[in-house]
């Protein structure tokens, strides 16, 4: 049965990435960076309306405009317009700006045709319609139990409606891909996506051939947070255009306008929720009417009851179509907004019922909450974990002295207050994903899979599982990953890549091991059974006998290959996590500063404690711009987002970070459950922390996200009954 | 189209000469042109600074400066920071201390860190925030950026 190393030197230790000096020298290549020879620049014209219909379109012009080498028409005449930045045209000419200029030399007439782009528009009885059918999809609601009646019973009732904003995924780098074709049978793609096979296929069935014959390629990437899973439309037209172009490689990548306006966005969530206890504190029934937009795409359902356990429930979520830009799964898709939601309402009960929002939710954690331990059949109990992260938390905090009734903190313009937030994920790993590991008579060793490492480190964390197999240093290890054309591997989504890489690359680098030890014993005139590996060198019998190098050698012309599959009790799935956060709200001007948060998350084995901490920090202030900052903001007049930008759609600087306190929930029980994801729980609790935080410190709900000065000051208007 | 205009200038203590448009940015020249693609187009609108070079020792966001305001000024970019294959003590203590994810700020928070440690060897924290206030990154959270700018400065002081 595969297992991890009982006692690792590497797992579990601080490495720093291995791309990390090609990154912090200016020598990483980007796909955005990537230029080869005769490179030809995409530039898409996308269209200027909410809604409108393409009555005719005009190339003529544009095609004779110097430099201009191929125009590819996506929306033609008839064609239906859903939102600003759908895609019309792409144009590839000699220079951008020259792209730029026939763009603009597009002659496009549109039937501009009345939108909706807020919720409110679109739920309006008269509103147009974004598709036939109308625009709101309401779901039955799901029933547990009879809440209406336990409703009835409760000794206290709250009663609020709760909203979390449409937000945009803001990657460093844009989406996009430079394309070259080879004739109509084969195509080399640079993608920055978070999934090299996602993409090749979707060229292949774009060109009709097999996804063999597409090499994509993802040597490093600026971020994808769920929204660069594929080629999108704008990478099969750079595809179509360098074939029209004689193969010359076509780049189309998207600018920051764009990005906003097309590439993606996390769906709106707007919660009327009934929730009430007994005097004690003890949840007895929910009840919640919600709804959101995913823009033209949908999937702005999300998880509510969420965490803890209620008997009695009811929920029903209406799907709202409004013409703004489809939505794409964002770093822990629906669990940021069905935890704000939920924990809001918890905590406003707390505050009525007059108990220590801590008390409350140990309180209304379930008995049993299991998840998936280390092998099939094994459970682990969520709840004692989650009491004890929370024990944690409050300490870190220092929740028993600094915690005071939510209004009760003090009679100064500027107050302090502390929130808490349960969150969880599941994050395991796909069974069907294969590492292959190569030992080289030079010495060299290199491991290759059709994963990427898109900014998380991944690559750092199979050198290490391998170096730690074969007795060397992460940085003796080629980490070979971002080509679609290796042993099929992860999308880095869901939490899911390093648990589902890490066992295969256990398996390839502990089969090559026992290859190369049969190969080189005879050498050695020993079995091979007496072979081990460790610090560089081969160990007989314990002793250090010859070193890596020149144990290689004896390999003679031949290298060792060795593909490794997934097996089960490496990895697991279910994980929980606590935050905690301090702020400081001026009620005159509105500012919500952080001055601290504390992040507990398990995530099972830990491989390498650098990147994990990281993933941490960096989900913690994912979540400190959800809950302060930011928000896709549309005019419902024109159509039109009013902040496609870095400067107007808000997001944290280096200056509005707040003391972050990480810690890693790391038992022998959780070590055991094997490797699980990290990628996105820590970024889902840390909004709604965040919110109650602010209700503590002010004595009002902010109901609406983000806790921007406009939304608190609304909130503390209405609790004077000016609003 | 225009003609193109001749700029003689240095980037990283270089000579270096280039035609370019009137219109083409310093970063696109930089690029494009030159083959230096360390700064990098995080939004081409001054606004997250992921493409920061100094400009005659000020970090500038070089895709709001035109390729033709140059003449006869020194460029710095990432690739100019470290020397003769040695990494500056700033992208040493980025690289150790975890300060990069994806990497695509990394370039502009390098610059940026350089010119606020060649003008201020022994900033606080609070200066160390408020220069860096202008370079966004979606993936730290800043906290190791801001240590290893900390960490660089303390070491190049005992030198």
């Amino acid at each position: 049965m595969a297992a991890w190393p009982k006692e690792p030197r590497l797992i579990g230790t601080k490495v720093p990435r291995l791309d990390g000096l090609a990154k912090a020298s200016g020598k990483a290549k980007y796909p955005s960076d990537v230029r080869p020879e005769g490179t030809l620049f995409g530039v898409v014209l996308y269209s200027p309306h909410a809604n409108a219909t393409v009555k005719s379109i005009d190339t003529a012009a544009a095609e004779k405009m110097p430099g201009v080498k191929g125009i590819v028409v996506i929306a033609g005449q008839g064609k239906k317009l859903r939102f600003q930045g759908d895609d019309i045209a792409i144009v590839a000419a000699e220079t951008e700006e020259q792209a730029r200029d026939a763009v603009r030399a597009i002659k496009v007439d549109y039937e501009v045709l009345p939108h909706c782009v807020t919720e409110s528009q679109s739920m309006d009885e008269k509103a147009p319609q974004v598709f036939d059918g109308g625009n709101v999809r309401k779901a039955r609601a799901i029933v547990k139990g009879k809440p209406e009646e336990a409703l009835e019973k409760a000794d206290v009732v709250v009663e609020g409606t709760y909203s979390l904003p449409v937000i945009t995924h803001v990657c460093l780098e844009p989406h996009g891909l430079t394309a070259q074709a080879e004739g109509s049978s084969k195509i080399t793609a640079w993608a920055s996506t978070q999934a090299v096979t996602v993409v090749a296929g979707e060229l292949a069935g774009s060109f009709n051939i097999s996804p063999a014959d597409v090499t994509v390629l993802t040597e490093v990437m600026g971020g994808g947070f769920g929204s660069k899973f594929g080629a999108d439309i704008w990478g099969r037209t750079a595809a179509e255009l360098s074939k029209k172009c004689g193969g010359r490689p076509v780049k189309v990548f998207l600018d920051r306008a764009q990005e906003h306006l097309a590439a993606g966005n996390r769906p709106s969530a707007t919660g009327h929720v009934k929730l009430g206890a007994s005097k004690d504190g003890k949840l007895v029934a929910m009840i919640a009417e919600t709804y959101g937009t995913g823009g033209v795409r949908g999937g702005s359902n999300f998880p509510l009851p969420y965490v803890y356990d209620l008997k009695n429930s009811s929920r029903a979520h209406a799907e709202v179509s409004v013409n703004a830009g489809g939505a794409r799964a964002m770093r822990a898709p629906g669990h940021p907004q069905g935890c704000a939601i939920m924990e809001a309402a918890l905590d406003d009960l707390a505050a009525k019922l007059g108990m220590d929002p801590v008390e409350i939710r140990v309180k209304n954690l379930a008995e049993v909450d299991n998840v998936r331990g280390g092998r099939q059949g094994e459970t682990i109990n969520r709840t004692p974990m989650y009491e004890a992260q929370l024990k944690l938390g409050a300490e870190l905090i220092g929740w028993r002295d600094k915690y005071k009734p939510r209004g009760e903190n003090g009679k100064g313009v500027v107050k302090r207050g502390l929130g808490v937030a349960l969150h969880q994920w599941g994050g395991g790993g796909a069974a069907d994903k294969q590492v292959s590991c190569t030992i080289n008579p030079d010495g060299s060793v290199e491991i290759k899979s059709a994963t990427q490492d898109i900014g998380t480190g991944a690559r750092t964390i199979l050198a290490m599982i391998t170096a730690e197999v074969l007795g060397l240093k992460p940085t003796d290890i080629k980490s070979n990953i971002g080509n679609s054309t290796f042993p099929p591997g992860q999308s880095s989504g869901g939490s899911t890549t390093t648990p589902s890489m890490s066992p295969p690359c256990l398996a390839a680098a502990t089969q090559a091991r026992a290859a190369f030890f049969n190969k080189i014993a005879p050498a050695l005139s020993t079995d091979a059974e007496t072979l081990s590996l460790k610090d560089g060198q081969v160990w007989v019998n314990g002793e250090p006998t010859m070193s890596w190098k020149d144990a290689c050698r004896k390999l003679g012309m031949a290298s060792i290959s060795e593909t490794g599959k997934f097996a089960d009790g490496l990895s697991s799935v279910g994980v929980g996590g606590c935050q905690f956060a301090e702020v400081e709200v001026d009620t005159e001007t509105g500012v919500v500063r952080v001055k601290k948060i504390v992040a507990i998350q398990d995530s099972g084995l830990i491989i390498d404690k650098l990147t994990w901490e990281s993933q941490v920090y960096g989900g913690v202030i994912g979540g400190l711009n959800y809950g302060l900052f930011e928000e896709r903001v549309m005019d419902p007049t024109t159509g039109v987002m009013l902040n496609p930008d870095m400067e107007l759609y808000k997001l944290a600087g280096a200056s509005d970070i707040p003391e972050i306190i990480v810690r890693a929930y790391e038992t022998e029980e959780m070590k055991n459950r094997g490797v699980i994801g990290v990628g996105e729980p820590p970024t889902i609790a840390t909004a709604a922390a965040i919110a109650n935080a602010v209700a503590n410190a002010i004595g009002v709900r902010v109901p609406d996200w983000p806790m921007s000065p406009r939304n608190v000051l609304n909130a503390l208007a209405s609790k004077e009954g000016k609003a | 189209m225009s003609k193109k205009i001749h700029v003689s200038t240095t980037v990283n203590g270089e000579s270096v000469e280039f035609l370019c448009e009137a219109r083409q940015s310093l970063l696109e020249v930089l690029r494009e042109n030159l083959s230096l693609t360390g700064a990098k187009e995080g939004c081409n609108n001054g606004n997250c600074g992921a493409c920061t070079v100094m400009l005659n020792g000020v970090p500038v966001n070089s895709c709001i400066v035109l390729a033709v305001e140059v003449e006869g000024a020194a460029i710095e970019t990432v690739e100019g920071l470290a020397c003769h294959g040695h990494l500056h003590p700033i992208q040493k203590c980025f690289l150790e201390g975890a300060a990069l994810q994806c990497g695509v700020c990394t370039p502009g928070f390098l610059v940026t860190a350089k010119a606020l440690l060649d003008k201020n060897p022994n900033p606080s924290e609070h200066d160390i925030r408020f220069n860096l206030a202008n370079n966004l990154c979606r993936c730290t959270g800043y906290d190791k950026i801001v240590k290893a700018v900390q960490a660089a400065a303390a070491e190049l002081q005992t030198r």
